[in-house]
């Protein structure tokens, strides 16, 4: 209250004593003496004492007035703060419920999605081992001999054949042309023969001229020569002979030269053979090793490549499985919030408390001064709610993956 | 003209060619033509010249062969300008490793 105000209401209040106070001095001044004064004084005493009293029931009853006003209200206040603590009770339990619902939600689907994303890529590696085998099997040739080769050792094989059957080729024909060689030389020996026998064919001709030259002059001589005609006759018969034998033999001859022909045809058909089936069946050969090259080449480069693709997708998948690492820190945050929770429902317990203790009466000055207890207790969770509060900020700042030490 | 064997000598080498088609059709003029060449004892360098052969058989292969016994360690033979179809026949025959090729 103001000084002047104050001033106001004390002359408010002691108008009659102030008023009398005033009068018995202004009848002293007048009329001075001991009596007046002393009466005087005391009718002021007596009227400063009732007037005071006066003001001392008035207040009496004012504040009176205002205590009952004071416990209407505050037990109005009691009563809201009571339901107002039932309904945050309420309500935070519900915020628990909820809370909690999110954690089990999150927890579940996280857990799904890793076990799927893991199902992926293990899924991408056996595709990849499939491939591989795939690609193996593509390189082998059936069984041959009941052994598994591959191209190449089949190509080796052909080749391998190959050779021999050309060798075999060049060895027939050496020696049917070795052959040819031989029947060749045979057939100028033969004709020598024949020769030879043009030669006896005039020796025999002249033999049979002579004989007859013999047999004429024998004939001249009459009886004397008859004897000498028997000769010539004889050496004509030996002569004929002599031809038979040659006609013989150049027959024998001119037969075996046949049979020599009939060789040399058939060493001819042995010693000719086309080449060009050993060229094309060499040049398959190597085309066919050329492509398997390409093949292998190409399926190799295309391994390499489901192979790096399956890299990708395993790098893929750890970043999903790392990034799904967050169920630690949300389970933190969720833990603060509960905390918050928790420190909410202490603050109303302590109002209610408050509340029910001064209903029940209390015996302790302290409880019952609650208002300072109450305003402690609030400094009380402030300071709880700032230290959980710096918790909370470091929370945000930490990267994926870091978890706070308790 | 097809089955000609030519032959040209120059001191201590003599050439031999086949004209057309060299088979088994030819086989006694190749012969008295190297046979000839043989009694030369000057003989060093022997050259089959394939330039006019348009053709070989497995008989051609077969008289090389005999030839290349025939003179044994007195000559060299040289097989020469051969076409491609000829130089795939002579190598698949492995002549490269018996007879110098060029």
């Amino acid at each position: 209250m103001s000084k002047s105000l104050i001033g106001n209401r004390f002359f408010a209040q002691h108008t009659w004593a102030i008023a009398l106070g005033l009068a018995a001095l202004g009848v002293e001044i007048f009329y001075p003496s001991l009596m007046t004064g002393v009466v005087g004084l005391l009718v002021v005493s007596a009227a400063w004492a009732f007037s005071s009293a006066h003001v001392v029931r008035q207040k009496e009853a004012q504040e009176a007035v205002r205590q009952a006003e004071v416990s209407n209200t505050a037990n109005a206040c009691e009563l809201t703060l009571s339901e107002i603590s039932v309904e945050v009770d309420q309500q935070l339990d519900l915020a628990r419920n909820e809370l909690g619902q999110i954690h089990a939600l999150l927890r579940q689907a996280i857990r799904s999605l890793t076990e799927s994303f893991t199902g992926v890529e293990s899924s991408a590696r056996g595709e990849t081992e499939i491939v591989k085998s795939l690609l193996e099997t593509i390189s082998e040739t059936a069984s041959i001999d009941g052994q598994r080769t591959n191209f190449k050792s089949f190509s080796d094989e052909t080749t391998t054949i190959l050779n021999f059957m050309v060798t075999s080729i060049l060895d027939v024909s050496k020696g049917s042309m070795e052959l040819v060689h031989s029947l060749d030389d045979m057939l100028t020996q033969t004709s020598a023969v024949g020769a030879m026998l043009n030669d006896i064919k005039e020796i025999t001709d002249q033999t049979n001229l002579l004989a007859l030259n013999a047999a004429i002059e024998a004939a001249r001589a009459g009886d004397a020569g008859r004897g000498f005609a028997v000769v010539a006759d004889e050496v004509r018969k030996l002569s004929r002979k002599t031809s038979q034998f040659s006609e013989q033999i150049r027959k024998q001859m001119t037969d075996t030269q046949k049979s020599m022909s009939e060789a040399s045809a058939i060493a001819q058909a042995m010693a000719t053979k086309d080449m060009n089936i050993a060229l094309n069946s060499k040049k398959k050969v190597d085309d066919m090793m050329v492509e398997v090259a390409v093949m292998n080449r190409t399926m190799s480069a295309k391994l390499a490549q489901v192979e790096g693709i399956t890299e990708d997708i395993g790098v893929q998948v750890s970043k999903a499985v790392t990034n799904l690492q967050f169920e630690d820190m949300v389970t933190q945050v969720i833990a603060h919030i509960n905390q918050r929770i928790d420190s909410l429902g202490m603050l109303v317990k302590v109002l209610d408390s408050g509340v029910r203790s001064k209903q029940t009466g209390c015996a302790d000055d302290i409880a019952c001064d609650w208002l300072p207890h109450l305003q402690q207790l609030l400094a009380e969770a402030r300071t709880a709610f700032e230290q959980s509060e710096k918790k909370a900020v470091s929370q945000k700042n930490l990267a994926v993956g870091d978890v706070e030490l308790f | 003209m097809t089955g000609q064997v030519v032959v040209s000598s120059q001191g201590s080498m003599v050439t031999i060619s086949v004209h057309g088609r060299f088979d088994f059709n030819v086989h006694k003029e190749f012969r008295d033509a190297y046979e000839t060449a043989l009694k030369n004892d000057q003989l060093e360098n022997f050259v089959i010249d394939f330039q006019p052969t348009e053709y070989i058989d497995s008989s051609a292969l077969g008289m090389l062969l005999i030839l290349r016994e025939r003179i044994g360690s007195k000559a060299r033979i040289k097989l020469t300008r051969c076409n491609k179809e000829i130089r795939s026949t002579l190598d698949i025959s492995n002549f490269n490793k018996l007879f110098d090729i060029q």
